[in-house]
């Protein structure tokens, strides 16, 4: 057998096998089989430097000790036990690797040990039943070689890879987020403009129409308020699924904005009936699935939605008027009420400019004074005036006096209602003050103003009460606070703590409206109340209405059992009040008894 | 002794009979039953898989060219090996897969065998990647694990469903009866080196391109003319190729042989893979080598262990080689175990532990094992 020859085979057919793979775990396990085939090993192992996370590395800290770790073996196993866990080996390993030697042989009871160094960060070992001879040993270096640097290579090219993959992973995320909405992973309000601007263009080039649909979840606020924001955010997240669900390839379905969501149709017939027939029954199909209860571990919750849309075939109109001719629609539709969708008409656009006009005329009014405090005296079963509830009177010098149930909602639909709260606030405690220069009846007791839930859920809400009483040098105790029932939904602890803070520096708490809306008679207890006030609409007839009689005493039971007192509203007859009387209700407030006076008529009552 | 194994042959190539011999070992307690029948025989292929379904032990084995028992080979026949110890069977059949699919493939099946470390392999000779399947095989199952075994299907080169299963006769599958108890095995061939050693300049698994840089049959019919001191017709190939195999030797001094099966005028198509870069020599041998070769094989096994069954897998074209002598060879390996029936099958590439312990296919050679 010519050696030489043979072992000049035996280096190129290792040093073939080398360059094979770009993973470095395939080429050194296919170099060591062919370690078996060419030099006969029973088994054979590579060891290496690995960082904090196992992956090889050749760059490392000298000064610290250098542990080798197994990193692969042909085959996987001796004699059943994996290599990677025989413990043995893996000292032999780290022996040679310590004691400075590049080639070292051994024996252990049957086996030889052939171990060579890979560059400064690695062991090859070899086990055969014979020695290496020194032919073969010496041949070997230049494979090493080749081997380390084929290493160090595919730790650098893996490196590469780790870290363009990771690059591209984090382009991807960053256009993912930018184009996606995080909680519903629909697209986001960004993402579906510059599609709606694409489907316009298409729609101008082709015989075509589009349309977009936007949703407004009505009733999801009490969701996020009295259940708080993780339920709203999986109702949000189901209702994304319902929705595209339902679109499947029929458009593309976003979210638009806190519980707004958008649908873009494209592709429809240039048909107005085909185009109207197609969308009554989207509407139908969207109105529906959002009506199917939303159910989990926390409770099952129904919701309700308007829709607003508008189609568009021409390049008529851009990208902005269209969503805003949608969002017109979906808020007309909300003011309506009875249509849970509407189509966009210039009309609406008409109405809104009156809306916003409206808003305008209120801001203008806080600026010219035009608000004024009416004050309704309120009397005990004897005739005495116990207090007086404070009522907001806008005088429009072109329309007179404006009922307060046309322009309080528009107020609160801004941050109008602020002001308007202030104002009242400030003027309630300046009368009060003026009130307290004056020798009052031992009946009365206080000027009570109402409170907007936005104020209520301020954070500083009893800091700025108690600031006005002290700035106005006026008692706390002249000043009571009605809230009504709805506004305990949102944060209640800090309603509580709020209420409770002005109840101890003096002022008293009424709730308002008592029996129409949001029962939460858990907390009713907790509450640092006083005074119930019964609701207009169960003392209306209350000496003929049977179900009122019924209420109203059930109201009167309700209030002595947690220790609160109780006041009618709206008494307009004698028999009304005799009922009252006669159901144990000791104090009313009414046309009965007055109308809400100018301040200086509320004085007159008490100077004459 | 505790009985490994008990034994039915038939010389029949019937089914009826192969299903008298099945019934007969169940009755004797066999817990798994082994089939080795003749490609020969023909069965039938419904009624073979309604008898193989309708036996409630444990199935395996193969179809090969040729059957042996005792000192002769035969063209029909069956031999049913009742084995006596329940044996584990994993049957392989994603053997087309690339190489890391079917790395992973067989590490996943193989996890229901890997605490067993005696294997008996058959494997469907013409499935692409038999070679593959030992190499990963023996990766994951580790050195100091003993296997015999060789590939099976018919001399026509063709694939047929040869591999035996509960559920009926399947090709292009591996099978691994994994067995309680040790195997002794040996392996021999009696091949020496005539000629080289050459440089495999070019080839692709089985295929040999060229050898020092010369078109591989080109090289081969002048090296065989210088021998023979005599030209060559250009059908020399068919006629003579069987007696100059080609022999890649390890470090330590083994031969790996490797049987050509084909030419196209320029390449050389081997019975397994011949790398690149690797040195090959022209190989030679006569009756009397191959009958000491075996002797010596069968010595070796007997010197590990008394044993209750021997299986041989020997390749066909030593059967070819013979002709009517193989008897020779068989008494041979016989002699050294003058209470233990031989049996075995002429096989198509035969598969054992080579020199370093790994499992590898191997050609014109002798497998013994005993057990």
């Amino acid at each position: 057998m010519n050696t030489a020859m043979h072992i000049m085979s035996i280096q190129h057919q290792l040093i073939l096998a080398i360059d094979k793979n770009s993973d470095l775990k395939k080429m050194l396990h296919q170099f060591l089989s062919l370690c078996s085939l060419s030099l006969n090993s029973t088994n054979s192992h590579i060891f290496l430097i690995q960082d904090n996370h196992n992956n090889p590395t050749y760059q490392f800290d000298e000064s610290s000790d250098i542990q080798l770790n197994h990193y692969v073996s042909f085959p996987m196993k001796k004699n059943g036990v994996l290599s990677s866990k025989d413990k043995h080996l893996s000292d032999l390993v780290n022996q040679f690797f310590k004691n400075g030697h590049n080639e070292q042989e051994q024996k252990n009871e049957s086996t030889i040990y052939h171990f060579f160094k890979i560059g400064e960060f690695g062991v090859l070992t070899i086990e055969r039943k014979h020695s290496l001879t020194q032919a073969i040993r010496n041949a070997l270096p230049p494979v090493l070689n080749k081997l380390a640097n084929s290493t160090i290579a595919t730790i650098n090219h893996h490196s590469l890879v780790v870290e363009i993959k990771m690059r591209e992973r984090i382009e991807e995320k960053i256009s993912y987020q930018a184009s996606h909405d995080f909680l519903t992973g629909l697209y986001n309000r960004m993402k579906i403009q510059d599609f709606l601007a694409k489907a316009i263009d298409d729609c101008m080039h082709q015989e075509q129409t589009g349309a977009i649909l936007l949703i407004n979840l009505t009733g999801f606020k009490n969701i996020n308020d009295v259940m708080g924001y993780h339920i709203g955010d999986e109702v949000l997240k189901q209702a994304a699924i319902r929705l595209k669900k339902l679109i499947k390839e029929m458009g593309i379905v976003a979210r638009f904005d806190g519980h707004e969501f958008l649908i873009l149709l494209k592709n429809l017939p240039i048909n107005n009936t085909e185009v109207q027939s197609i969308i009554n029954r989207i509407i139908f199909d969207i109105v529906h699935e959002m009506e199917v209860p939303f159910e989990f571990i926390e409770g099952r919750f129904s919701l309700s939605c308007f829709i607003g849309y508008e189609t568009f075939n021409n390049g008529s109109k851009g990208v902005q008027d269209i969503l805003k001719n949608a969002s017109i629609a979906v808020y007309e539709a909300f003011k309506r009420g009875k249509d849970k969708a509407l189509f966009y008409h210039k009309n609406m656009s008409k109405q809104l400019n009156d809306h916003i006009s409206y808003t305008r005329e209120i801001k203008q009014a806080l600026t010219l004074n035009q608000f004024e405090l009416h004050y309704q005296p309120q009397y005990d079963h004897l005739n005495n005036m116990i207090g007086a509830e404070a009522l907001l009177r806008w005088k429009n010098p072109l329309r007179g006096y404006e009922s307060p149930a046309i322009y309080i909602p528009i107020a609160e639909e801004s941050d109008l209602i602020m002001q308007i709260s202030s104002y009242v606030l400030q003027q309630a405690c300046e009368d009060i003050k003026k009130l307290q220069q004056h020798p009052l009846p031992t009946s009365f007791k206080q000027i009570s103003i109402n409170i907007s839930a936005k104020q209520l859920a301020k954070h500083d809400f009893s800091d700025t009460i108690i600031s006005v009483i002290k700035e106005k040098k006026i008692s706390p105790k002249h000043l009571k606070i009605e809230i009504t029932e709805s506004m305990m939904m949102g944060d209640i602890e800090l309603s509580i703590a709020c209420l409770e803070k002005l109840h101890q520096f003096g002022v008293e708490c009424a709730i308002d409206d008592f029996g129409t809306g949001y029962s939460s008679l858990a907390y009713l207890k907790r509450l640092p109340a006083s005074l119930l006030k019964i609701d207009r609409s169960f003392v209306t007839d209350i000496n003929t209405d049977i179900s009122n009689l019924a209420i109203v005493s059930m109201i009167i039971e309700l209030a002595k059992s947690v220790n609160m007192q109780v006041i009618a509203e709206g008494v307009e007859t004698k028999q009304e009040l005799e009922s009252l009387i006669n159901l144990g209700c000791y104090q009313y407030q009414g046309y009965y008894f007055s109308r809400p006076l100018q301040f200086n008529k509320l004085l007159e009552l008490f100077e004459a | 002794m505790t009985t490994a194994s008990i034994i039915e042959f038939t010389e029949s190539p019937s089914l009826n009979e192969l299903n008298k011999s099945i019934s007969s070992v169940f009755e004797k307690g066999a817990k798994t039953i082994l089939l080795l029948t003749c490609i020969e025989n023909n069965y039938e292929q419904e009624a073979a898989k309604h008898i193989l379904e309708r036996c409630t032990l444990p199935i395996c084995g193969a179809i090969f060219p040729k059957i042996i028992y005792k000192n002769k080979s035969y063209s029909q026949g069956a031999i049913v090996l009742g084995l006596m110890a329940h044996s584990e069977i994993v049957n392989y059949s994603m053997l087309s897969d690339s190489d890391t699919q079917l790395k992973a493939y067989i590490q996943t099946k193989s996890k229901q065998i890997e605490s067993y470390q005696n294997f008996i392999i058959i494997s469907d000779a013409f499935c692409n990647k038999c070679e593959n399947f030992t190499d990963y095989f023996y990766d994951y199952m580790g050195s100091g694990v003993s296997a015999i075994g060789g590939g099976a299907g018919s001399m026509d080169l063709q694939s047929h469903p040869v591999i035996f299963t509960n559920q009926g006769l399947i090709s292009d599958v591996a099978q691994v009866i994994a067995l309680p108890y040790p195997i002794h095995n040996g392996i021999g061939h009696g091949w020496e080196i005539l000629d080289g050693p050459y440089l495999v300049t070019d080839s692709e698994g089985h295929y040999v391109h060229s050898l020092n840089y010369k078109p591989t049959f080109e090289l081969y019919k002048e090296i065989i003319q210088n021998k023979l001191n005599s030209p060559l017709q250009g059908d020399f190939f068919n006629k003579l190729a069987k007696y100059f195999p080609l022999g890649i030797i390890s470090l330590d001094g083994d031969i790996l042989v490797r049987d050509s099966l084909y030419t196209d005028g320029s390449y050389l198509e081997y019975i397994g893979n011949v790398p690149v870069n690797s040195m090959v020599y022209l190989l030679h041998s006569d009756l009397n080598k191959m009958i000491l070769a075996s002797k010596q094989t069968a010595l070796y096994v007997a010197q590990q262990g008394a044993s209750n069954t021997l299986l041989l897998f020997d390749c066909v074209t030593r059967d070819l080689l013979f002709g009517e002598n193989i008897g020779d060879e068989l008494e041979a390996i016989q002699e050294p175990f003058p209470n233990t029936c031989l049996v075995g099958a002429m096989a198509l590439g035969e598969i054992a532990n080579t020199g370093n312990g790994s499992i590898r296919l191997l050609n014109k050679s002798t497998v013994l094992g005993s057990f």
